[in-house]
């Protein structure tokens, strides 16, 4: 075991600090629990693997991409798609945002904002989990998505508003009576 | 109206100089549109703080037995490895590990299957299925206590085929199906399940045991026991 122990170290020194990182990415990629230990599992291996070979200087963004990858082929395999319906028009975007109240925000549960996460429209969801869950710069998550800078933010905007949107409307028909 | 989203975003990601920052910061006193965006951005951002959870305990453990039994030389060589034998095989490992982690045994785990096979059999059995390129560790050879029976569990690849031979000094059980050769000395059977084949040689307690399974003909079994020296 020794000589795998050679290897093995300073990889799994180097990558396993991205462990919770790269388990928030899948389990909001919309995986059950199940699902995405095996996608952080087989990301490690994959990245094991490739290890001596990467070509990023940035292992975070590097990991976080084979992990992406993973999920994409995933999603590609079981032929579902997550639903991507747009919730509301930017006109009521642009109205809801103003009556958010802190209070609104505390009465949140966890699962009414992964439910709302889903509903977004897979890039602004895929920036947000990179860079709000996971704690990536935008220029990480920029190579880790192949696009450019100013394309994150942007989805990372417009996905933060929508889901701040759909929580407060959430919000609203439960005070209804 | 509405502004142009560009410099919102720019003003969100911190990215204005000080002097652009001081106007955007009083073009947000007097435009209502862009004032409620960077609320509701705030309330986004603070949202999906809550679904900030860590990775279940565990699959740290998990990553690192994965890690430590997969040979990096297995895939650069082996595009081709087809995932879904090398994801089995990574699951019984898996399962094993997980099991034991939680003062289970090995027996627990393939108790109970499909078939009456004692634990020891149908471990080998499931490993064997388990894909054509064995882990460094089963190379090496594993030891286990399967069912409260110490054996070594080592992969041989012979005639481009993977062989799972388990070894022990008490004799081993054989498979419910098992067929004994009959005036063989030692004690010599053979059984088969779906596409492999078993074969093994039984000595008194405090000589070597073992047994095989390989996806080849019956017949070649025993001649591959003789190759690899086992008997």
């Amino acid at each position: 075991m020794s000589a795998l122990d050679e290897r093995a170290r300073p990889f799994l020194d180097e990558t396993l600090p991205l462990l919770d990182l790269l388990y928030r990415i899948a389990r909001n990629a919309g995986q059950d629990h199940h699902r995405a230990e095996d996608i952080v599992q087989e990301t490690y291996l994959r990245a094991y693997v490739a290890f001596d070979q990467r070509r990023s200087d940035n292992t975070r963004a590097w990991m976080v991409s084979i992990c992406l990858n993973l999920i994409r082929s995933e999603g590609r395999r079981r032929q579902r798609r997550i639903t991507e319906a747009p919730l509301f028009e930017s006109a009521e975007v642009e109205a809801l945002g103003a009556s958010v109240s802190e209070q609104a925000l505390a009465r949140l549960d966890q699962e009414a904002v992964a439910r709302a996460l889903t509903h977004l429209p897979r890039d602004q969801r895929t920036a947000i989990v990179l860079m709000d869950l996971a704690g990536l710069t935008a220029s990480e998550a920029a190579e880790a998505l192949g696009c450019p800078r100013n394309t994150v933010l942007s989805w990372v905007h417009r996905g933060r508003k929508r889901l701040a949107a759909h929580l407060v409307e959430q919000d609203f028909s439960r005070d209804v009576p | 109206m509405t502004c142009p989203e560009d410099r919102l975003v720019a003003f969100l990601a911190g990215d204005l100089s000080a002097g652009e920052e001081r106007d955007f910061d009083q073009h947000l006193l007097e435009c209502e549109s862009c004032w409620r965006a960077v609320q509701a951005d705030r309330v986004g951002r603070l949202a999906i703080e809550r679904l900030r959870e860590p990775a279940p305990a565990g699959l740290r453990d998990r990553i690192v037995l994965a890690v430590s039994i997969e040979n990096p030389r297995d895939r650069s060589h082996g595009p081709h490895r087809p995932p879904v034998r090398r994801r089995s095989r990574l699951l019984l490992a898996t399962a094993i590990f997980v099991a034991l982690a939680t003062g289970g045994t090995v027996a627990g785990l393939f108790a109970g299957g499909a078939t009456a096979d004692p634990p020891q059999v149908s471990a080998v059995v499931a490993m064997a299925r388990t894909g054509a390129h064995p882990s460094t560790a089963l190379l090496a050879g594993e030891t286990l206590v399967i069912n409260h029976q110490q054996m070594t569990v080592r992969a041989y690849m012979i005639h481009g085929k993977e062989a799972i031979v388990a070894s022990s000094m008490t004799p081993l059980p054989m498979p419910s199906t098992f067929h004994l050769l009959a005036g063989s000395s030692p004690h010599a059977w053979m059984a088969t399940d779906g596409n492999l084949a078993l074969y093994g040689v039984n000595r008194a307690a405090g000589r070597p045991s073992m047994f095989l399974a390989a996806a080849m003909p019956m017949a070649a079994l025993p001649q591959v026991a003789t190759e690899l020296h086992l008997i």
